[in-house]
Parts: structure tokens; C-alpha cells; sequence
């Protein structure tokens, strides 16, 4: 993507920042949904802000970066954050965040999602970071980039990530 | 052909396996159903990932534009220049004095034997590299092994002196099973194996190792008064880490020893060990503080600050006599330690995310023909 070419760091352009931005919001904003909600948009913010104040370095992948503090900003919150009350979860579900559906059908999908992202905030956090971005369409040599690891090994650190996964959305009930 | 790995595998999946690994799968009853395990996994992360549903273009997601003035409107030109400029001071920043000594000392005992180390910028550190230090104990300021007594009296040593911690107050004993397969099933991915050269021991015992989770949240308060308590001087308590959270995590890992007690070894196994940093916290500025901590010898602070790429190497500590070398494994960072005596000796290297080491009553080529056979899953 040319936009990750731009010359973005301390003292750079404010212009090279909105372009990263403009070309990149979507992505991260969607990755940080799957994570965690509704409090996507105020971590997407984080992320940028982080962009913003600490820029990877010049010539750097600016979209696997992104991606890197994105997934691990997700993570932190996921282990960390206070855990929204189940009934607070479902008065905002009823109040129309899932409109299209029946309110039974809403409140338990909400409860699934709040499963699948408890889910996988216990797992490593390499292979949790692995799943959601392969999720994201990321090729093996990308994930390789933003994860740090050879390009070779990601298969099988695929194959592990997703036994890990399996073996405990099973133990919390699902059907592998 | 050998059978293939789970990567290979589960590149049958997508289409990206050749034709051996093909030809290997129609043949061989345990690889189909490995195939058919791998596929049933990578279904349900599929399907279940699918639950949490696409964000962009539903609901009230911000347009990008719209987003980007929300940025801009929620932070504030003032505060972000001052950010820019707290980042661009790093380099001159004068370090203060000391209270980094508490600190320091106490994140290298409660994480690890020193350190984990840093992925890109923040939040997580995972050891990539390994870096060994020489430490006459003796010398330190405040000794690794000083528990205030504790053992003598029998009472518990206090985890709280310098804040809040959550987490076990000793290590849980690990797991006995029958063997590398029941391990296997335990940690839920298939585990490397060691080579023939210890083969020839015996496999004596399979442990599998609990997961560890634990924070400390620090209380300047509390330090400063530990720092007046210990009558050290000219120390100042890193105001930057009040109230912040560092937590640490550690999965399963697989022990496998062999041979006897007195001429056994020992092959390990595990991700690497991981150190969230919260926001806000920067670690430049507590090593500088480690390293200007008075007391702190002369070549223990040379050698931390020989090393380069700080934030990714694991600091191990060994004593004075101990020997220690940088090596490879297949091309993986690793460190050779031994004894004075030459006759114990161990390998520690990561690969992919895990940590693997091999040792015991052996010599250092002994050591490092061991870690070099052994056989990845």
C-alpha cells in the first residue's frame, strides 16, 4: 500500500499522520471490534495516538506496526479492563446495538462475543495475536513481520494457536 | 518421508502444501488424522472469530474522516506536543539517583531470574536474545538472596513492601504425568522431542510445570519508606511507575528429566515467560536508574551496559566462577552456562516464541550436541 510509504516520525508532516490514518483507521478499527466491542473506537484512538507520539522508525511497515500495537493494546485491555456487568451488557444490547436481531437472539450473541474475547484474552498471547490477525486476512509473511517470527514457523505456530483455541472454547462448553 | 509437521499439515488446508507432504497424508493413518484434528481446529477459530462479527460499515462505526477530526478534537494539540517533546528528552534526560535499586531488583526477582524483554515499543517483553552477567553477590548493595530473615523464622517473606501483589507467593509444584504424549495433551500442542544423545539416559520423569500469572502495582508511598527504612541514601523513588501495574505471565511448560540424581540431565520446555509494561512507563529511564544506583559494582554496571539491545535480551545472572558463552542453536540465539568445575553444564535458547534448555551432568560440547539434536514438532 503506497500510503505506508509515507514518511511519518517526530518532526514529520501532520499531513503523512492524517494520510496513515485515513488509510489504516478501518483496518485497526475492525481488528479492535472482533476484540473488544464496543470499546473499539477509543482503543483505535489509542493506537493512532501512539502513532501520534511514538512513531515507529523511518522505513518502517507502518501497517504492520499497526497492527503489532493494535493486537497487543486489544490484548492488554481484554486481561485488564473491568468486566461490564453480564446485566449492564444486556440493557445495552436491548437498547438497540444489535437492533436487527430479536432481543433473545441479541443477548445471546452478546454473551458468545463476551465468551470468544474472554476466550482470548487467556490464551498466549502470541497465538491470540496470530488468530485475529490471520482472521484479518494477514498473509504468512505478514503475520512473520508483525509478529517477529519466521515465515516458516507460521504454519505451525497456526496449527498450535488454533489446537489452544479449540481445546478451550471446548472446555468452556463449545463443540469443537 | 518423515511425517510432516503440523504446519505443513495444515497447509493442506489452504492449498500451500507439495505434493510430498500430499502423497506422505494418503498413506499414512496417523497424519490424516492429525490432518482431520488441525482441520476441525482451524473450523471452529474460524466460525467462532466469525461471531464477533464485521465492525466497518455497521452500526455507528465512524467514517475514517470523521474519526480522524474526533482524533484530533479528543487530543489536544498542547498535550500532544508535550508527549513529543517528553519522548524527543529521553536521550538527555538526567537520571535520577537510585530508587530504581528497589525497583530493579525487585521486577528481577518476581519476573524471571532477571528480565523478559520488549517487542517493538511497549506493553509486551518476550526474551529474543540472552545475555549473561557475572555477579559477585556478595558485593551487592542489597543482596538477591536477602529475605529479611524470613527462612529463619519460617514466616512468609511480605510481597507488598513497595506495593500490591496479586499472584502465587511460591511456586506450585510441577504436574508428574506418564509421559510426552500426556504432556502433550496437557498444553495442548505437540512439544519438541530431545535427540539421541541423551537417549541413552533414561527417562527418569515428565513434569508439566502450572501457568503463572501475577501483577505488582508499586506505591511510591511505600518505597520511599523502605528506602528511609534501609538507611540508604541519596536515592529518589521513580515517581513514573506510582500506581502502575506490571504483570507477568508464564504458560505450561514441560520438564523431561533423565538418567539418574547424580548423573541426570534435564530437557525443558515453554513459551517464553512475558512482562506486560502499562502505559506511561518507561524502561530507559529505570535502567538508567538501575545502573546509577550507588553501591552497584563496577562490573555488573559495565556489563549491563555493554549490552546493546537491552530490550530484548534476558539478562541471566551467574556467580563470578560460573562460565558462560553466546552460541547458536540452528540459528537461534542461545547461552552455554557451566559450573567452575567444568562438570555441569546447560544450553538455553528460544526459537519461535519458546524457550528450550538442556542440561546436567555434562560437558559444554556434551551440552551443545544435546540442544542442537533435539527434534522439533
Amino acid at each position: 500500500m503506497a500510503v505506508t510509504e509515507a514518511v511519518w516520525r517526530a518532526g514529520g508532516s501532520s499531513e503523512d499522520f492524517d494520510a496513515l490514518f485515513l488509510a489504516h483507521w478501518a483496518e485497526v478499527y475492525r481488528l479492535l471490534y472482533r476484540m473488544l466491542g464496543d470499546e473499539a473506537e477509543d482503543a483505535a484512538q489509542e493506537v493512532f495516538l501512539k502513532l501520534h507520539t511514538r512513531p515507529p522508525r523511518p522505513g518502517s511497515n507502518y501497517r504492520a506496526w499497526l497492527y503489532t500495537v493494535a493486537t497487543r493494546e486489544g490484548l492488554n485491555r481484554l486481561r485488564s479492563r473491568g468486566r461490564q456487568s453480564g446485566l449492564l451488557g444486556r440493557v445495552k444490547v436491548l437498547l438497540g446495538t444489535q437492533a436487527e436481531l430479536s432481543p433473545e437472539s441479541a443477548v445471546e450473541l452478546q454473551d458468545e462475543q463476551r465468551e470468544v474475547r474472554a476466550l482470548l484474552g487467556r490464551m498466549r498471547p502470541l497465538y491470540a495475536q496470530l488468530l485475529l490477525l490471520r482472521h484479518e486476512g494477514l498473509e504468512y509473511a505478514e503475520l512473520a513481520e508483525v509478529l517477529g517470527v519466521r515465515k516458516g514457523s507460521v504454519g505451525t505456530l497456526l496449527a498450535r494457536a488454533e489446537q489452544q483455541f479449540a481445546k478451550l472454547y471446548g472446555e468452556t462448553g463449545g463443540t469443537v | 518421508m518423515r511425517c510432516p509437521s503440523d504446519g505443513d499439515l495444515r497447509a493442506l488446508t489452504t492449498q500451500r502444501a507439495d505434493a510430498k507432504v500430499r502423497s506422505h497424508v494418503t498413506e499414512c493413518d496417523s497424519c490424516q488424522q492429525r490432518r482431520m484434528s488441525i482441520e476441525r481446529s482451524a473450523a471452529t477459530v474460524r466460525s467462532t472469530l466469525d461471531t464477533l462479527g464485521p465492525a466497518v460499515g455497521s452500526g455507528s462505526v465512524k467514517d475514517p474522516a470523521t474519526a480522524l477530526q474526533a482524533f484530533k478534537a479528543s487530543t489536544r494539540e498542547t498535550e500532544r506536543t508535550k508527549a513529543m517533546t517528553e519522548f524527543g528528552k529521553r536521550s538527555y534526560r538526567p537520571a535520577f539517583v537510585g530508587g530504581g535499586l528497589v525497583v530493579a531488583l525487585l521486577v528481577a526477582m518476581t519476573i524471571a531470574p532477571v528480565r523478559s524483554a520488549a517487542v517493538g515499543l511497549f506493553d509486551v517483553f518476550r526474551v529474543e536474545k540472552f545475555a549473561v552477567i557475572t555477579i559477585d553477590a556478595s558485593k551487592m548493595p542489597v543482596k538477591m538472596s536477602d529475605d529479611g530473615g524470613h527462612k529463619r523464622t519460617g514466616e512468609r517473606p511480605n510481597p507488598n513492601i513497595f506495593g500490591t501483589y496479586h499472584g502465587p507467593l511460591q511456586p506450585e509444584k510441577p504436574q508428574e504425568v506418564a509421559s510426552l504424549e500426556a504432556a502433550e495433551a496437557i498444553v495442548g500442542t505437540e512439544l519438541a522431542e530431545v535427540g539421541d544423545v541423551l537417549d541413552g539416559k533414561s527417562a527418569g520423569s515428565v513434569n508439566v510445570s502450572n501457568p503463572v500469572r501475577a501483577s505488582y502495582t508499586f506505591d511510591t508511598d511505600k518505597i520511599a519508606a523502605k528506602v528511609r527504612e534501609t538507611g540508604m541514601e541519596g536515592i529518589r523513588v521513580p515517581q513514573q511507575i506510582d500506581g502502575k501495574t506490571f504483570t507477568f505471565s508464564a504458560d505450561r511448560g514441560v520438564i523431561v528429566r533423565y538418567g539418574t540424581e547424580e548423573n541426570g540431565a534435564v530437557f525443558a520446555q515453554g513459551p517464553s515467560p512475558e512482562l506486560t509494561i502499562p502505559e506511561g512507563v518507561n524502561m530507559d529511564y529505570l535502567r538508567q536508574d538501575f545502573l546509577l544506583i550507588p553501591g552497584i559494582p563496577t562490573n555488573v554496571r559495565e556489563q549491563v551496559q555493554a549490552i546493546e539491545d537491552w530490550e530484548r535480551t534476558l539478562i541471566i545472572p551467574v556467580p563470578a566462577n560460573g562460565t558462560s558463552r553466546e552460541v547458536k542453536i540452528d540459528g537461534h540465539e542461545g547461552v552455554l552456562i557451566g559450573d567452575a568445575a567444568g562438570e555441569n553444564n546447560g544450553v538455553l535458547w528460544q526459537r519461535d516464541g519458546m524457550l528450550y534448555a538442556v542440561g546436567g551432568k555434562m560437558s559444554g560440547a556434551q551440552a551443545l550436541e544435546a540442544a542442537r539434536a533435539v527434534r522439533y514438532p
